[in-house]
């Protein structure tokens, strides 16, 4: 049985659902590709490329995943979380190990910042601050 | 027919069953054969003759530890203990095992080394040199 690419999205998603600092700074939760509509402070985690790697006589030897991870949040007097969010999601993802099901974890670590403003799409006056990276993931199938 | 190399093989074939070495994604097979000029006065071009086949290839591949280290546990680390020591091994290079009747096999001397670089995975490489003689299937 071949090792199931989908459970690198959801050990990311929940280490970072996990931990109690980043709940704290964007408590709508984690969230793949898209957040729910209501939501105004939560992470973003996406798939931007995918690779697998082969060794002779079809053996899978690991997959490479480039993922888009951001703290997203919507502008407010008090300011937005987005700076902090991004700064513990780094500690959270960079270096650290990472536990997949049907994987051996080889390295995470960003490969880009990413920081942008986004003007809300009903509100022009209203603005959305996205800050974090895109994280590259090595990780070799145990199946 | 024509073959996809992604289901090349390479392996041990001195124990039954055989040990495949794990995380190998290359393999080459040089029989290059001598050849000496022994162009003469009066010949209207080169003449040469010909020797024996020199058996020589590389193999290439992932670093893999496997689980305990050992081609049984799936790794390659076995590669570095028969370029460490001083006795031949029997290579089994198979061009695809779609046809596992059809190989080269021979007792060869082999040399490794490891590529470690900082934004990739580790890789392995040998070489080998026949230590005996070869034969294709």
């Amino acid at each position: 049985m071949s090792s199931d690419s989908s459970n690198v999205d959801a050990a990311i998603v929940e280490t970072l659902q996990g931990d109690a600092t980043l709940a704290a700074l964007l408590p709508d939760g984690v969230f793949i590709d898209v957040a729910p509509a209501n939501k105004t402070r939560f992470v973003i985690v996406s798939q931007v490329i995918h690779e697998d790697h082969y060794a002779l006589n079809d053996q899978a030897a690991f997959e490479q995943f480039l993922y888009l991870v951001k703290a997203v949040a919507r502008d407010s007097s008090a300011g937005t979380p987005v700076k902090a969010a991004a700064v513990r999601i780094n500690e959270l993802l960079q270096f650290q190990p990472l536990t997949v099901t049907g994987y051996d974890h080889m390295l995470t670590r960003r490969e880009e910042r990413v920081r942008y403003t986004e003007v809300d799409s009903e509100n022009p006056e209203t603005r959305w601050q996205h800050r974090g990276g895109r994280y590259a993931v090595f990780v070799s199938p145990t199946e | 027919m024509r073959f996809h190399g992604s289901k090349g093989q390479v392996a041990l074939i001195d124990t039954s069953p055989a040990v495949v070495l794990a995380s190998l994604n290359k393999w080459t097979l040089d029989m290059a054969r001598d050849r000496v000029d022994v162009t003469s006065f009066g010949d209207t071009n080169k003449v040469y003759v010909q020797g024996l086949p020199d058996i020589k290839g590389t193999i290439g591949g992932f670093y893999d530890a496997g689980d305990g280290g050992s081609p049984a546990g799936g790794g390659n680390l076995e590669l570095f203990d028969i370029a460490e020591g001083d006795e031949a091994v029997t290579l089994r290079l198979m061009p695809s095992t779609v046809t596992p009747e059809r190989f080269w096999s021979g007792s060869a001397f082999i040399d490794a080394s490891i590529d470690v670089a900082a934004n990739g995975a580790v890789t392995i490489n040998g070489s080998f040199v026949a230590a005996g003689a070869w034969s294709r299937n």
